[in-house]
Order: C-alpha cells, then structure tokens, then sequence
C-alpha cells in the first residue's frame, strides 16, 4: 500500500513543517554528511522552548545524528560534517569560534544506553561540575540533581557506593541526573529508554514531563508511543528527510503525509 | 505421554567421533601446559630443598653476602641488583609506555597510528642481547658522558635503562588496549557535560581503564625481573651488594646465566643455589602474575 | 508491509459490519413488504434477524476493543476504531427502526388505509439507499459517496412533512381514524430518525477518511 520506495519529496513544504515562532534552536538548512553519504537532508525547523520535541523515523533515516548535531557531538566522528546552519539562541553553533566545550554546558545530553562514570554516586555528578568550575556547595548540588530526577530516595544512603550498583532504570536516570547538574538551556536525549524495561521507562517518561518546565527537551526515539506519550512536538524523519513536523497530537492522530501516516500506524519501519 | 523409557530417535543422544577426539586432543594440549609448569616447580623445588637442607633459609634472607666459593649465600646482592635494574627500567617503560599509549588511543589519527605501531612492533622484535650491547656501547658512555667518571663501565643503571627501552612496546600496547577497552559511550557522556579532551582522558577514559593499567604495570615488572641477557652482559659480573646505580652488580638472572654457562659439577651446592634463585624468582614472578589478575578481576567485571 | 496481523483483523472486521448491514437492509425491505401487503406474518422472522443484529454488533464492538487494547492503533487506524463503535451504535439503532416501521404493519391489517402510503414506502426505500451507500462509502473510504448518502436525508425530511400534512389533513376529515393516523405518524418519524442514524454513520466515515468532524445534515 504505501511506498516505502516512493521518490523524496522536497521536504521544504511548509504545510508539513510547522512554523515555530520564537524558537530556541533552530535547523536552516542543515545537512550532515558522513564522508560524500548526506544522512541529514536539508532539514529546515524550529525547536519551542519548554517543551518536549520527539524526533522519531525508521532506524538509519538520521534522527540521533540530527540530535548529535546540536551539541556537536558529531565532531568525535572523523569524517562527519555538517553544511547549513544550526542556530541556538542567535549563535551558530557551527561558527568556527564556538567552543564545542562550552556549548554542551548549555545542551547536556543522555545516550541510548546508561552510561555513568567509573566513579561513585556522588561523584558521577559532582565531576562534571568540577571540571566545569563550580564554585558552589557540591553537596547540595548532588542532591538537589538527584531530587530533580527522582532518584534521591533510592539513593541517598549510598551515594559513595559505585553508580554501577544500580539497576539500568536507576543508571539512566543518574546520567539525567548528571546532565541537569549543569543547568542546560536544552536537554538531549538519545532513545533514552530503549535499553529498559516498561516500568523504568515509565518511571524517565513522567520525569521528562516534570523536566520540560526547567529544560527544553529534544528526544530521539523509535517508540513512537513513547513519543505520543510525552511530546508536544513531533519531527518524522525518512531517508535523511524531515518529512512532517506538528504537534504531536496532530501527527498521531491525522498526519498529512502519506508516509507518516503508514510509519505512526506501524505499516513499516 | 507414554510411559516409556524408550527415547524417541529423533531426540536420542548422538555419537560424535570427530567431536569427542578433537576435545580430547584440546583437553590433552591443556593438561601438558600445566604439567610442564609443575614440573618445572618440581626440579626446582628438588633442588633447592636440598640447598636448603646446606643453607637456612635466615642465611639466604638475611645475609648481605653471595660467594658460592667460601659456602656465603645471602640472596640481597643479587635482590638488591634485580630491583634496581627493575626500578630503573620501570622509571624507563613506565612513563613513555603510558603516554605513547594515552597518545595512541586518545589523540593520534588512524593515520599516525598505523605508522606507530609497526615501529612499536620492530622495536618488541629486536633480541635482547642487542639491549645489552646497546646498553654497553651507548647508554654507558652516555651516562658516563652526564655523569661523569663515578659510572663505571657495567653497571645496573644502564641496564636498567636498556631494560625499559625494551619494555616500552609491551607497556604500550597493553595499556593502550586497556584504554581502547573503555567503552566509547563513556567517553561521549564526559564530553556531554562539557569536558575538554584532557578531562576526558585523564578524568575518565585512564581512571576507568586502571585495572589493565595496573596488570600491565605487575606484567611489566615480572618481565623485568626475568630479564636475563642484557643484564649480563651490561649490568657485571659479580656479585655486589650495592645502592649505586653507577656501579656494577650481578642480578639473579645474570648470575644464573653466567655460573650455568661454567662448568659447575652436579650436586654440588654451587649448582644447586642456582635451583634456590630460581624457585625464588619463580615465585616473585608467580606473585605478581597473580596479583595482576586479582586486579583486573576485581575492576573488570564492571563493562559487560 | 508490516502489521499483518492488524490488517488482517481490521479487514474481517469491516466485512462483519458489511453483513451486520445487510442484515439490516435485508430486515428493511422484509419490513416495507410487511407495509405494503399490511401483513404482518413477517414480524417474528424480522425480530428474529434484529436480534442476530444486536449479537452482531456485541461482538464486533469487542473485537475493535481487543484490537485497540493489543496493536496501539494510531493515526487512521485509530480513527476507523473509534468511529466504528459509534457506527456499530447507529447500526443497531437502524436494526431496531426497521422493526418499529414493520410493526406499522399490524395497525393497516386490523383496518386497511383508505390512502396511498407512497411517500412512507418511499421514505424507506431512500433509507436503504443511504444506509447501502454509506456502507460503501466505509467499505470504500469514499468521502463524496458518504456525503452524497447523507444528502438523502433532505428527501426523507421533507417526505416526512409532507406525509405528516397528508395525515392530519385525514384526520381533519376523519377524527374516527385519529388512532391509526397517529400510530402512522409514529412510523414516519421512526423513519425519520432512521435517515439521521444514517447520517451519523456518514459523518463518522468521514472523520475516518479526513480526521475531521463535519455536519452532513445541516
């Protein structure tokens, strides 16, 4: 019924792309390259500020790579670049004097799978703050991290113990923990749950939605109930292409594309 | 289900000759390995008992003497002349095979270490008696060029020096894979809350590689220990007890070397504190080994 | 093409409110027949159908609910199962329309009407139009033939007035036949009603097709 083959539309349509006034990020055009391969093809949108925005398409259309723009994660891989513009508040994140270092203090980030530091509770926070300057009380800034993403209970009489102790859920959520001890503006995270189980997912989903006041949230995933369930914007990514992006609710319950339509109802990918 | 004892014969056990032969033979390789090692426990074991049934073992330990000629066998000359060629060449290895491998794994291009690497291997493929000559007719007149006439012409430091250069590619390569162990995605999560590459490596990639730092370290020092060429031919003959580096000493392993090559009569106890030595060095090297292994153990576990 | 299952499932259930519907049809003109010869031998066969119609719907309504509990329909998929709940619902009320406009049948074999009943017969037959149309139109995911069965209804509306005037100007003339006439009028709006059941389920479609709700009868 639907093509997955079918000829790539020019994807500049603005009735597929919703306009975001005022945005906090935005794409002008951006492709990212993987040696001559462009895996990102001229994707052109806005990310609203204090939101969720989903990005979700079939393995391989470029959604974490898209993501792995924005706070120049990218640059770890030798032969990808990327042409367009990425803009986060009036700066171009690709300007050749914008210190990537610097700019993932304000875009933290948390991967597809946990990833804590060899280190202690406590210290899986405190070192990036450490590195970072902070002249505050670290004590409180571990708490107050932890508090904010949910796991202060579970941790609290152990926070000297090895973070490899806990479970993957508890993992996940320390590495959130660990990335919003910083104070980013943005807060990218890489198919977070898709290396746990429902009940831990459920547990980063709820945390997300009470996260979205402080940070704006950008999330790859390819669970799009997940995406459903916890985004107020949803960005659908085919071969490189940003084929549709709306409100979530819009683009689960009567997308415009024929292709969204068949990848939300599950037809392929 | 019937109640019969009878296997279906689609699911009944099956009879593999090659199988069954090929185990034994894997079983068979296995069990000669550890049978050559408790052997040669064995023959040191046999003779050194009966060395010690001519020398205590206070004498041995606590006596600052060895010369098998008037019946004095304290081991401290030729310890003390071990650990500091040891020392030396960890002084050696240590550092430049740590950096050369923070650089491999860290900073160098795929281009950069392909050309490194090879040299890494020449330099683990040259035989060590060339070490010891190039102990002998190099680092010696270069230490002798800095420091002067107090350097005599075999001595522990060069060979200790000679002895790093030759561990460097060991060090190297094996602290480079430990750090190339460290999954990548913990490298990516520093970098995410703004860690500079040298934060990134110092900070975490080498705190979370540290037990294969520390097993390589053990590795290396029991290579060291057993070094035996080019302390023979750089570090003297003779045993010295000694805390100059500059001057010459016999280690374990050189002495072994040289009184072995002699013509030593069987049972005498000339031949057998070379049993004695060895047993000892055998289980330096034995307690390292393990030690090294304990560690790695202990830390590994953590990355699946 | 993923979702076998899915597809599988949505297809039997599609052709289960295909024969849930032609049931419904078939009772309708079982009914008209009924009017038409005011003979009212046919009722029992008739309830009898209505109620292999409600059966029919209990059970299609479970298999949507089972569908939409296991395979987390979205976009289309989603709209199809919501809507056929409602659609199911309008379909069952039409199956009982059916049997109150055969029982009119009963009231003209106890006294036969000294008037044509044209315009109730007709009423019916657009009914069975709309209703065949609609179902089609589902069948079919066809936006215009859904709007073009729910045009119908106008006719039946304004048949409905007309044979409503037609009937107490009879009366006026006739109070003795106050009864019948009455019961006739009943008839007529049961029809009536029938006509909006139909546009519902034309609306319905259309919120399948289009994702959006739209008024057809206005």
């Amino acid at each position: 019924m639907n093509e997955t083959t079918a000829p790539s539309v020019v994807n500049q349509n603005t009735s597929l792309i919703l306009e975001i006034p005022d945005p906090v990020l935005r794409f002008k055009n951006t492709s990212i390259w993987y040696g001559a391969n462009e895996a990102v093809k001229s994707v052109s949108m806005g990310i609203k500020n204090h939101a969720i925005t989903a990005i979700i398409g079939p393995s391989g259309c470029g959604k974490s790579t898209l993501l792995r723009s924005i706070n120049r994660m990218n640059d770890l891989i030798p032969d990808c670049h990327v042409t367009g513009n990425i803009y986060y508040h009036d700066n171009d994140i690709y300007d050749k004097n914008l210190d990537p270092v610097l700019l993932r203090r304000h875009i933290g980030m948390v991967f597809q799978k946990p990833n804590p530091f060899a280190k202690s509770i406590y210290q899986n926070i405190a070192w990036g703050a450490k590195i970072n300057g902070y002249k505050g009380n670290l004590d409180q800034l571990v708490e107050e991290s932890l508090r904010q993403a949910a796991l202060w209970d579970e941790v609290k009489d152990k926070l000297h113990k090895s973070a490899f102790a806990l479970s993957g859920g508890q993992q996940q959520r320390l590495c959130i923990a660990r990335a919003i001890a910083l104070k980013p503006d943005i807060l990218l995270l890489d198919e977070p749950t898709s290396a746990l189980d429902p009940i831990s997912t459920a547990k980063i989903e709820s945390l997300l939605e009470e996260l979205k006041k402080f940070f704006t949230i950008i999330i790859v995933t390819h669970n799009m109930q997940q995406a459903g369930r916890i985004s107020d914007y949803t960005a659908f990514m085919l071969t490189g292409d940003l084929v549709e992006y709306n409100e979530t609710k819009k683009i689960f319950f009567n997308p415009t594309d024929e292709r969204t339509e068949s990848y939300i109802s599950g037809r392929f990918g | 289900m019937k109640q019969t004892n009878a296997v279906d014969p689609k699911l009944c056990k099956r009879i593999h000759p090659v199988n069954r032969t090929i185990e034994t033979i894997l079983a068979a390789t296995g069990i000669i390995t550890i049978g050559v090692t408790i052997a040669i426990v064995f023959i040191l074991g046999e003779e050194s008992i009966i060395f010690f049934k001519h020398v205590s073992l206070r004498q041995f330990f606590t006596t600052f003497e060895w010369q098998p000629h008037i019946e004095k066998f304290g081991i401290w000359p030729l310890l003390n002349a071990t650990i500091t060629t040891s020392l030396f060449g960890m002084l050696v290895a240590l550092p430049i095979g740590f950096f050369t491998a923070v650089f491999l794994a860290e900073y160098a291009s795929n281009t950069i270490k392909r050309k490194i690497k090879p040299v890494l291997e020449i330099l683990a493929g040259i035989p060590t008696v060339v070490f010891g000559y190039f102990a002998l007719n190099f680092i010696t007149p270069f230490l002798q060029l800095v420091f002067g006439k107090a350097v005599s012409v075999y001595n522990t430091a060069s060979a200790g020096i000679a002895i790093g250069i030759l561990l460097v590619p060991l060090v190297a390569s094996l602290i480079e894979e430990a750090l190339s162990a460290v999954p990548r995605h913990l490298r990516e999560a520093a970098y995410a809350v703004g860690a500079t590459k040298l934060e990134v490596t110092l900070g975490i990639v080498v705190p979370s590689a540290l037990s294969g730092i520390i097993a390589t370290i053990l590795l290396a020092l029991s290579r060291a220990f057993g070094e035996t060429m080019i302390v023979a031919i750089a570090a003297g003959a003779g045993p010295a007890f000694t805390l100059n580096p500059f001057k010459s000493a016999e280690t374990m392993t050189g002495h072994m070397a040289r009184i072995a090559g002699g013509d030593l009569p069987y049972d005498s106890i000339d031949y057998q504190s070379l049993f004695a030595i060895a047993l000892f060095l055998f289980f330096i090297t034995f307690f390292l080994n393990l030690l090294g292994r304990s560690i790695s153990k202990r830390y590994m576990e953590h990355y699946e | 093409m993923t979702r076998q299952h899915l597809a599988q499932e949505l297809d039997s259930i599609r052709s289960q409110v295909l024969s849930m519907s032609l049931l419904i049809v078939e009772n309708l003109r079982k009914a008209r027949e009924c009017v038409i010869n005011s003979d009212p031998s046919l009722i029992s066969e008739i309830k009898r159908t209505d109620l292999e119609i409600d059966a029919l719907q209990l059970s299609i309504e479970d298999s949507v609910t089972m569908l939409i509990a296991t395979q987390q329909p979205a976009a289309r998929d989603l709209r199809e199962m919501v809507a056929l709940i409602k659609i199911l619902d309008n379909l069952e009320r039409i199956g009982d329309y059916a049997v109150h406009f055969a029982k009119a049948s009963k009231i003209l074999a106890e006294d036969p009407f000294p008037r044509p009943l044209d315009r109730l017969i007709r009423m019916s037959q657009t009914c069975e139009t709309m209703l065949d149309e609609a179902i089609k139109a589902y069948l079919n995911q066809n936006e215009s033939l859904a709007v073009a069965s729910a045009e119908k209804d106008d006719v039946i509306d304004r048949d409905h007035k007309a044979f409503l005037n037609e009937i107490l100007s009879l009366m006026v003339d006739n109070p003795a036949r106050a009864g019948q006439a009455f019961k006739l009028i009943q008839t007529s709006t049961y029809l009536e009603r029938l006509g909006d059941h139909v546009t519902n389920i034309t609306e319905a479609i259309v919120f399948i097709i289009t994702g959006e709700h739209k008024e057809l009868n206005a």
